[in-house]
C-alpha cells in the first residue's frame, strides 16, 4: 500500500471513529459549532468528491483483453471478389441513376464480359472474334434470353422499384443478364454449372496482421469497474447528503465493499497446461481431437479463468471449441478438447492465451502460456512415408545428374555435324566426311550436363487466394506440390534447389542426399518458408532482426494526405514504421520527389 | 473447412446464465419500486438501456441502464435505509453481470462451456453485496439514534476517504 493510500486509510479509520463516538456520546457533538462545522465539512468534502467522481467518469473505459480468434484459418482472398466488387459498383451506380449521358461502370462490365465471351467462343464453337461479335451483337450466342440480352438488349432497361428500398439485394436488369451471361458462357465451356442467383461471400478481409497476440505478457489491466464504482459512490454519497436521505448515502457501502475486496484480490496466471492429440501424425482430412488440461499450480483459488489453446493458423476448428473457462482451487486441474481437420504441413501450436480475473471482474490478467507437456506440432503428410528417403542410390558416372542436356559439345553420343571452325579441336574432325567430300566438318556429340532443378512457390500477397474464404491458400498447396516434385527429383539424384518467390530467408541452393532431403521437409513443410498468411514488409525486417542481422528499413513515403484516404494511407504507414523503431529497428523514411538526396547515408552496417 | 463441414460458433454471443441474473435482477427492482408509477416507469427504461447494453455490446448503455435502476429506487423514496440497501443490492448485481456477460461474450461466446466460472462469479458478487449492504445496515442502526450532526459527516468522511484509498487504477 502507497504512502497516500495508507494515509488516507488511516484518516478513513480515525473519521468513522469518531462518528461511531459521536453517535453514542451525542452531547459532544452537538450545538450550533458542530452543525456549521458539519455543514462546511461536508460541503468541502463532498465538493471534492464531485470533482474525483467527475474525473472518475471521464476516465472510464471497458477495456478487455482481445482474444484471438483461432476456430478458423485466416481469411483469403475468394478468385472472383474483383468482378463481385464491378457487379456491385453497376449496381450502386444504376439505383443513383448517375451518368445519363453514359454509364462508365456499365460499359465496363459489358466490355469486359464482351472480350471474355469473344475469346472463349472462339475456343469452344471455333468461331473468329468478328463472328462471335456479330452472334453477341444479334443474341443468338445462347438459348438463355437473359444471358443474350447483355450484349443485345435494350441499353438501359428500367429499374425495378424494389432496388430503391434500403433493404434486400434486388439485382439490376444489367446485373441480372451480367450473371446469366457469365453462366451461359461457363456451361459452353465446361467450367462448371453456377447458379446465377448465388452470391459470392463478401468479406473482404485478407489475411494479414498478426495471427496470435505477441506483446508483452503477462497484462494486467483494469476492466474499468473500480473506476465507475469509486466515481457512483462518491456521487451517492453527495447526492444522498445533499437531499438529506441518509439511506441512500449508506447504498454507498456496497460501492465501497466491492472497491474492497477488487483491492484485497489480485490473482496471478499461475497455471500450467498440457495438451495430447489423439495422433500426431495423421493424414490430410484426418480429424484430430486435441485435449488441453489446464492446472492451478498456485496456493490461491483462481475464480475466473479464460483460456484460448492456440491452434496452429493452418488448421480449422470443426467440433467442440478451443475456449474454455473454468474456476479452479490450487492444485486442481480442468480438461477440454476440441476437433480440428488436418491440412498437409507441419503444424505448430501457438502457446495458450491465458486470462485470469478477480471474482468480480475488476481486473483480468492476460498471458501466453507454453504448453508443458504434451506434442507441440502435427505433423501431417509431407515425409514420404514409403521408404525412399534413403540416399540416392550410387551413379556409374561422377556426373550426379541423369538427365541429358539438350546443348551439344563434348561427349559420347552423336548428335549432329556442323562445319569446321578453326579451333575446333582435330580428334572431332569427321576425317571420312573429309575423305568423301574434301571438306572439313566438326561432329558435335550430345552433352550430358549436370541437370539443377530449382523449385520455387510463389509466396507473393496477390497469390494468396482460396477456394473458400476460410479455406487453404494457393501458396500452401504449392508446398506440398513443390515438396513432391523436389522429393522424387531427388529421389532420382537430381540435384534441386528449393525457396520462394520472394525468396526471403527461404533459398537453399540445389543438392542432393539426405541433408538436402531433410533441408527439403524442413522448408515446405513447416509454415516459416509458406507461411499462412503472406508476411508484409514489417514481419520480414523483424524477422531479420531476431535472426541476428542488422536491419535498416528504407521506406519511401509515397502516400498523398491531401485525401481523406491518402492521409488513412499515410497514417497507416506512420504505425508501421513506428512498430519497427519500437523494437529498435532504424527507419528512414523519405519523399521520393528528393531523390536519391533524401536518402542518407545512416544505414547500419 | 470449417464452415462447410460444422457450423463452428465463435465468440460474440453472451453467456445464458450472466445475462439470467442481469434480467431476473432487473425484474426483482421494478417489482419492489413497482407500487409507484413514476419509478416503475424509470426502472422500466433503465431495464431497456440494459437490454440494449447487453445486446449492442455497449458497456455504457449499461452503465447509464443501471443508472436509471438506481434512481428509480431512490425515487421510490421515502422508505427505510434497510430497504433501500436491499433494493440497490440487485441493481448493483445487474450492472456487475451485465458488465460480465460482455466480456465473457467478447472473449469466449456461447463456444466454450461457461456455467461454472458464471456461477462463480455470480455468487462471489452477491455475497461482497450482502456483506457490504449488511455493514452499511449496521451502520445505520447504530448511527439512527444519534443527534449529532458531525457524526454523519464523519462517517460520511470515512466513506469518502474508503472509496479513494480502495480505487485502483
Amino acid at each position: 500500500m502507497t504512502g497516500s493510500r495508507r494515509l488516507a486509510v488511516t484518516a478513513g479509520v480515525l473519521a468513522a471513529a469518531g462518528g461511531v463516538a459521536l453517535t453514542l456520546g451525542p452531547a459532544v457533538g452537538a450545538g450550533p459549532v458542530a452543525t456549521i462545522g458539519s455543514i462546511a465539512l461536508i460541503a468541502l468534502v463532498g465538493a471534492a468528491a464531485l470533482w474525483l467522481a467527475v474525473g472518475q467518469l471521464l476516465g472510464a473505459g471497458e477495456t478487455s483483453v482481445r482474444m484471438p480468434e483461432p476456430e478458423s484459418r485466416l481469411g483469403y482472398r475468394v478468385p472472383g471478389q474483383a468482378f463481385a466488387a464491378t457487379l456491385d459498383e453497376v449496381s450502386l451506380a444504376g439505383r443513383r441513376q448517375q451518368a445519363t449521358d453514359g454509364d462508365p461502370p456499365r460499359e465496363r462490365l459489358r466490355a469486359t464480359l464482351r472480350d471474355l465471351a469473344v475469346g472463349t467462343l472462339a475456343r469452344t464453337d471455333g468461331w473468329s472474334p468478328s463472328t462471335a461479335a456479330d452472334r453477341l451483337a444479334d443474341g443468338t450466342w445462347t438459348d438463355d434470353g437473359t444471358a443474350a440480352a447483355l450484349f443485345a438488349g435494350e441499353d438501359r432497361p428500367p429499374v425495378p422499384r424494389l432496388a430503391y428500398l434500403p433493404v434486400g439485394d434486388v439485382d439490376l436488369p444489367v446485373t441480372r443478364r451480367a450473371r446469366h451471361a457469365v453462366t451461359a458462357l461457363a456451361d459452353r465451356a465446361g467450367v462448371g454449372e453456377p447458379d446465377p442467383d448465388a452470391r459470392l461471400d463478401r468479406r473482404n478481409d485478407s489475411a494479414s496482421g498478426p495471427y496470435w497476440p505477441r506483446g508483452e505478457f503477462p497484462q494486467r489491466r483494469s476492466t474499468g469497474l473500480t473506476w465507475l464504482v469509486t466515481a457512483g459512490v462518491l456521487a451517492v454519497s453527495v447526492g444522498g447528503l445533499w437531499f438529506g436521505q441518509p439511506g441512500v448515502v449508506l447504498t454507498a457501502t456496497l460501492g465501497v465493499a466491492l472497491l474492497g475486496v477488487a483491492a484485497a484480490q489480485s490473482p496471478s496466471p499461475t497455471v500450467t497446461l498440457s495438451r495430447s492429440l489423439s495422433t500426431d501424425a495423421p493424414a490430410a482430412g484426418d480429424r484430430v481431437t486435441v485435449t488441453v488440461t489446464v492446472h492451478n499450480t498456485g496456493d490461491t483459488t483462481l475464480p475466473d479463468i479464460r483460456l484460448v489453446d492456440g491452434v496452429p493458423p493452418g488448421l480449422a476448428v470443426v467440433e467442440g471449441s478451443p475456449r474454455f473457462t473454468t474456476a479452479l482451487r490450487p492444485g486442481n486441474a480442468a480438461t477440454f478438447s476440441y476437433t480440428v481437420a488436418a491440412v498437409k504441413g507441419r503444424h505448430t501450436f501457438e502457446p495458450g492465451l491465458v486470462v485470469v480475473g478477480d471474482g468480480i471482474g475488476a481486473t483480468e490478467t492476460a498471458t501466453t502460456v507454453e504448453v508443458a507437456g504434451g506434442p507441440t506440432e502435427l505433423d501431417c503428410g509431407f515425409e514420404l512415408r514409403d521408404g525412399r528417403t534413403d540416399p540416392p542410390r550410387p551413379q556409374v558416372t561422377m556426373m550426379s545428374g541423369q538427365r541429358v542436356g539438350d546443348a551439344s559439345g563434348a561427349g559420347v553420343e552423336f548428335d549432329t555435324q556442323r562445319e569446321y571452325r578453326p579451333g575446333d579441336p582435330p580428334s572431332r574432325i569427321n576425317w571420312n566426311h573429309r575423305a568423301r567430300t574434301g571438306e572439313l566438318a566438326t561432329v558435335e556429340f550430345r552433352e550430358p550436363r549436370l541437370s539443377r532443378v530449382a523449385v520455387l512457390v510463389d509466396t507473393r500477397p496477390p497469390a494468396y487466394v482460396a477456394a473458400e474464404r476460410d479455406g487453404v491458400p494457393a501458396p500452401r498447396h504449392g508446398a506440398v506440390a513443390a515438396f513432391t516434385v523436389a522429393s522424387r527429383l531427388l529421389a532420382d539424384g537430381v540435384p534441386v534447389g528449393f525457396g520462394t518467390v520472394p525468396a526471403e530467408n527461404s533459398w537453399t541452393p540445389p543438392g542432393a542426399g539426405p541433408d538436402q532431403r531433410r533441408r527439403l521437409g524442413a522448408c515446405f513443410a513447416d509454415d516459416d518458408a509458406v507461411p499462412w498468411s503472406p508476411p508484409g514488409a514489417v514481419e520480414i525486417a523483424r524477422t531479420l532482426d531476431i535472426e541476428g542481422h542488422s536491419v535498416t528499413l528504407l521506406s519511401p513515403d509515397c502516400t498523398d494526405p491531401s485525401t481523406v484516404e491518402g492521409a488513412y494511407g499515410r497514417l497507416t504507414r506512420s504505425r508501421r514504421l513506428a512498430t519497427l523503431r519500437e523494437h529498435g529497428i532504424p527507419v528512414r523514411g523519405w519523399p521520393p520527389a528528393e531523390g536519391s538526396e533524401g536518402v542518407g547515408l545512416d544505414v547500419r552496417h | 473447412m470449417s464452415g462447410t463441414e460444422t457450423e463452428v460458433r465463435v465468440a460474440g454471443a453472451l453467456p445464458p446464465v450472466s445475462v439470467g441474473v442481469t434480467a431476473v435482477a432487473v425484474v426483482v427492482v421494478a417489482v419492489l419500486v413497482a407500487p409507484s408509477p413514476v419509478p416503475l416507469g424509470v426502472a422500466l427504461t433503465g431495464g431497456v438501456g440494459v437490454a440494449i447494453g447487453l445486446f449492442r455490446f455497449e458497456s455504457r448503455s449499461i452503465t447509464a441502464g443501471a443508472g436509471l435502476l438506481f434512481v428509480a429506487v431512490v425515487l421510490s423514496g421515502g422508505r427505510s435505509t434497510g430497504w433501500y440497501l436491499a433494493a440497490t443490492v440487485p441493481v448493483v448485481l445487474a450492472w456487475v453481470n451485465a458488465r460480465y456477460a460482455l466480456r465473457l461474450g467478447r472473449q469466449i461466446g456461447r463456444a466454450g462451456a461457461t456455467l461454472r466460472v458464471e456461477l462463480v462469479h455470480t455468487i462471489l458478487t452477491l455475497a461482497v453485496l450482502v456483506v457490504g449492504g449488511g455493514a452499511g445496515y449496521v451502520a445505520s442502526r447504530s448511527v439512527a439514534g444519534g443527534g449529532s450532526p458531525l457524526s454523519l459527516a464523519l462517517l460520511f468522511v470515512a466513506v469518502v476517504l474508503f472509496t479513494v484509498a480502495l480505487r485502483r487504477a
